[in-house]
């Protein structure tokens, strides 16, 4: 009984070209999902690195405004202290050595060095002035009638610029009146608008840095704060101090180049028209964020705008959601190739266990076949050797038939046995000497009979020394067939011509006869396997069609081939070329393409 | 005499077959069907020959040859349609006298082959 194997549970097997698209649809969905998770990633890692950033600059911006106010408080507390000492000697007793020395003292350790002055003015009424010009010795200026005069008295440091500030009518300039009227008002230390100072008056106007005056009011009789309405009535006069904000921010070291802000204050008056007071050297204005915010500054505003320097930060989130592409690309990529690799081993694996199968069911179906194939055989040659009595004519000859059948039957068997062999790997070519004349001449010693039968003559010829390198099984199985053909579809009383000759490093052997012949239509097909030609003698003959299937499979193996000639009507040439020398002694006869 | 032949084949076909031509020929034919019978049974049939099939169940025809003591140096054929170099060799290396293909052996040759064996 033939006992049909059965195959494994492959798993993943089928249709390959729907694996391939199910495989790169979820190497895609992979690189999606991967690109999704790093674009996440990068992200937050973004943001972070933003929210780190803001974090930073609000620090700078409170120690920024830390330090202005710091300062300004001091300056504030300055012109206190010499409204103060003015009270202490009267003004009618003060005299510019004890302003100086007050300024000397408030200088020590080195403050207050960036201020361009400290100093003090009186407050003259018209009536006033001409007597007071006298008495001071000064000249006011500029000239003119008008109703007050704000004159700077005293002014510390006693430079040159200094020097020629003393006797200036500062109510004559608007900036200065506004401001000091204001501290009058407020009875606080009042920060003036920008402008450039009069130290400053000689520099180029576009290019200088703007200054700011602070002024503090003081009363007579040393009064500290007079109720308003009198305020105006007891003026004597204004201490006040002259700073460029751009000296005071330099000498601002927290935050700055060292930790890559930069910054700029302006002053915030006219909201449509910001006057800068200070810019740090590499601001930029058209930076991609700038942080802004308002400080009140003794009553002024003054707008902080403060940016990172760029140093290429924010390429990092790139850099990382690229690493991170690359990565789900790469991984997409591997993973499809596992998926494709794994789909086609499991393919092969599958066509490896439905070959070995179908070996396995041809092997065992012939060898099956023979038993009873020998049985006929025998009982059938009991019958025509009389062992059961004698046969009429008529039987002998069906008997005979019957016998000519049953060798068919086991000749197609040990082809198809060959053919099982051979897809299975199992046949090796086993290289020795051939002696090519002498295999040929016992191969149609084997077919005499059948030759003789139908009155062909085979004719052999040869060199003497025609041996080569191949297998001896195989070789005569090859010329077997050759001849067997030749004979079978040879027209009776015709010869067959067998010849050897060499072409070089090729031995060829040549069977010729006068036969039937090959149409040339069929002449492609002829060594297929299971390949029939019909021709008047094939169903007579009868073949298996495995004869010139196998014995060309046979001849590729040793790296020859067999060819053919034919003409209908007049005969076929089949010839076996065949190197004389084989290389590669190892050879498996392989029967698939 | 009639000469015996022990007959070592488990397919009835070829069996009957082949018995019914030897006794034609006037051997006397005694049958087992594998390796293990034909062991049992030797020494009471005592062949002056063996035709020993190789595939067979129980034991096969090499398990035979290796079990078998041939004391009496009775000449067996083997006699099988596995035609392998290798197999052939193996046989021949385990005690067989010779070996035959059984697909292609006619009535004849087998009887031929069977005198000349008993004759050496």
């Amino acid at each position: 009984m033939i006992q049909l194997k059965k195959l494994k549970n492959v798993g993943l097997r089928g249709d390959t070209q729907l694996v391939q698209r199910a495989s790169i649809i979820i190497a895609i969905v992979v690189f999606a999902l991967g690109t999704l998770a790093s674009a996440v990633y990068s992200n937050s890692y973004r943001m972070e690195q933003e929210s780190e950033l803001s974090k930073r600059e609000s620090q700078q911006i409170i120690a920024l405004n830390g330090f202005i106010q710091s300062r300004v408080a001091s300056y504030r507390q300055a012109l206190r202290g010499a409204a103060g000492m003015i009270n202490v000697y009267g003004r009618e007793n003060l005299t510019q050595t004890q302003w100086n020395q007050y300024v000397e003292t408030l200088r020590a350790g080195n403050r207050f060095t960036e201020l361009l002055g400290i100093g003090m003015s009186d407050v003259v009424s018209r009536q006033q002035l001409s007597s007071y010009q006298v008495t001071e010795g000064i000249q006011v200026y500029p000239t003119g009638d008008r109703q007050l005069y704000s004159v700077i008295r005293y002014l510390f440091p006693q430079n040159e610029a200094n020097q020629k500030a003393l006797g200036f009518d500062m109510y004559s300039e608007s900036t200065r009146r506004q401001a000091m009227d204001a501290a009058l008002e407020t009875n606080l230390a009042t920060l003036s608008a920008p402008l450039i100072s009069v130290q400053d008056s000689t520099v180029d106007q576009n290019t200088a840095q703007k200054s700011v005056l602070m002024y503090f009011p003081f009363y007579q009789n040393g009064e500290i704060s007079p109720p308003l309405a009198e305020r105006k009535q007891k003026l004597v006069g204004y201490t006040y101090l002259v700073f460029r904000p751009h000296d005071v921010m330099e000498q601002q070291d927290t935050v700055g180049e060292d930790n890559n802000i930069e910054y700029k204050i302006e002053d915030l008056a006219d909201r449509k028209n910001p006057i800068g007071l200070y810019t740090s050297k590499n601001f930029n204005p058209n930076a991609g964020k700038i942080v802004t915010q308002d400080l009140g500054v003794n009553g002024r505003t003054w707008r902080l705008s403060l940016h990172t320097q760029q140093s290429g930060q924010p390429l990092g989130y790139i850099v990382l959601f690229f690493a991170g592409l690359i990565a789900s690309a790469g991984i997409a990529v591997l993973i499809y190739m596992l998926l494709i690799n794994r789909s086609k081993r499991v393919q092969e694996e599958y066509e490896t266990e439905i070959q070995k199968t179908k070996d396995d069911l041809l092997a065992l179906a012939s060898h099956q076949l023979r038993t009873p194939a020998t049985g006929v055989r025998q009982y059938l040659s009991m019958l025509e050797g009389g062992y059961f009595g004698p046969l009429t004519e008529d039987q002998a000859s069906i008997a005979k038939k019957a016998f000519i059948a049953n060798e068919r039957q086991l000749e197609i068997i040990d082809q198809l046995l060959y053919v099982a062999k051979a897809d299975a790997g199992q046949i090796h070519l086993i290289i020795d000497s051939v002696d090519l004349l002498k295999t040929l001449q016992d191969v149609v010693d084997v077919y005499r009979h059948q030759a003789s039968a139908k009155g062909i003559e085979v004719v052999v010829r040869g060199p003497k020394k025609a041996v080569i390198d191949g297998d001896e099984r195989f070789i005569t199985m090859i010329l077997e067939n050759l001849i067997s053909n030749a004979i079978k579809y040879s027209n009776p009383h015709t010869k067959i011509m067998a010849t050897i000759a060499f072409k070089g490093m090729t031995a060829q052997v040549s069977v010729k006869d006068n036969g039937v012949g090959i149409d040339e239509s069929n002449l492609a097909d002829l060594f297929q396997k299971f390949q029939r030609i019909q021709n008047p003698l094939s169903r007579q003959e009868g073949g298996s069609g495995l004869g010139l299937f196998l014995a060309q499979k046979l001849a590729l193996s040793h790296g020859g081939s067999i060819s053919v000639k034919s003409a209908v009507g007049v005969g076929s040439t089949f010839t076996l070329s065949i190197p004389t020398r084989i290389k590669n002694k190892d050879n498996v006869v392989q029967l698939t393409d | 005499m009639k000469k015996t032949v022990l007959l070592v084949e488990d397919e009835a076909i070829l069996s009957d077959a082949f018995s019914t031509i030897l006794k034609k020929e006037g051997y006397h034919v005694e049958l087992a069907f594998n390796g293990e019978e034909a062991l049992n049974r030797i020494t009471s049939v005592q062949p002056d020959i063996i035709l020993l099939d190789l595939l067979m169940p129980v034991m096969d025809g090499k398990e035979f040859l290796k079990k078998f003591q041939n004391t009496s140096n009775t000449p067996i054929i083997v006699f099988s349609n596995l035609d392998a170099k290798d197999d052939i060799k193996e046989v021949l290396e385990l005690g067989a006298t010779r070996f035959m293909l059984k697909a292609w052996a006619t009535p004849q040759e087998l009887i031929k082959v069977i005198d000349a064996s008993i004759e050496a």
